[in-house]
């Protein structure tokens, strides 16, 4: 269960890059550093917040990757059956989606503050 | 932000996909469960967004639907029927204009071993779009 988030993705950001060079990458480098702790830390708050999670999944939310794109997500099985609901855990519950969701949205607003430097 | 309802939103998706004839559960298995059927759950709604003359006017909310059946053509079957009424943006909800529902993402059936007899769950996400009014 992970999400992936990319700055590639962005067009706009990207014509930017190759027009500002190193301090435009620099900053959007950090935004997308920023974004992913913050999906990171939402997402295990989030999922230390069900009754039905044990706490191994709060501890084992991980972000990877390097360069332009980060991974947030979870190897612990529970994160799947939280996600999408099973008869032991009840419905599903949006423990990763809705934090990568609400940071996604803020990493968009900073890399359009940093297409403007 | 003008606010609108969840609860009438969620209200009016139950009753859209009743009104095509599906037997649906509203976050919970249906009292009268006989297969095939469906269960809505309110998933998330992202941040809302609008524009300067509304800054929060409009808003996304994301909805599970799962199809239950008790072979895969049954559960795929609901699927499919519950896919196609999802992407039709016809709701009337008071207090916001939908202005689109669109597919986002499904898992097209899977079998649930964890109970017994097993039964087949496709588990699909639908994003509605809507503006307050």
């Amino acid at each position: 269960m992970s999400v992936t988030i990319d700055i590639r993705d962005l067009t706009s950001l990207a014509s930017s890059l190759s027009r500002a060079g190193d301090k435009v990458e620099r900053e959007a480098r950090k935004a997308l550093d920023g974004a992913a702790e913050v999906i990171r830390n939402e997402a295990a708050a989030t999922a230390r917040s069900y009754p039905q999670a044990t706490g191994k999944l709060a501890g084992n939310v991980q972000v990877t990757g390097d360069g332009d794109a980060r991974q947030v997500g979870s190897t612990v099985r529970e994160g799947w059956y939280l996600a999408n609901g099973s008869p032991n855990t009840g419905g599903p519950r949006p423990w990763l989606d809705a934090p990568a969701e609400r940071g996604a949205q803020q990493l968009g607003e900073e890399l359009s503050r940093i297409d403007l430097l | 932000m003008s606010g609108y309802s969840s609860r009438l939103l969620t209200d009016a998706i139950v009753a859209w996909l009743q009104g095509d004839g599906v037997t649906v559960g509203d976050g919970e298995k249906p009292a009268a469960a006989a297969f095939p059927y469906a269960v809505v759950y309110a998933f998330f709604t992202p941040p809302p967004t609008g524009s300067i003359v509304g800054e929060d006017s409009d808003a996304e909310a994301v909805y599970r639907i799962h199809s239950v059946g008790s072979t895969r053509q049954q559960c795929q079957w609901l699927a499919d029927k519950v896919n196609a009424r999802m992407r039709v943006a016809a709701l009337t909800v008071a207090g916001l204009t939908v202005m689109r529902m669109s597919d986002d993402g499904r898992q097209p059936g899977e079998r649930e071993d964890n109970v017994q007899p097993p039964i087949w769950q496709a588990r699909d996400q639908y994003r509605v779009f809507l503006t307050t009014t």
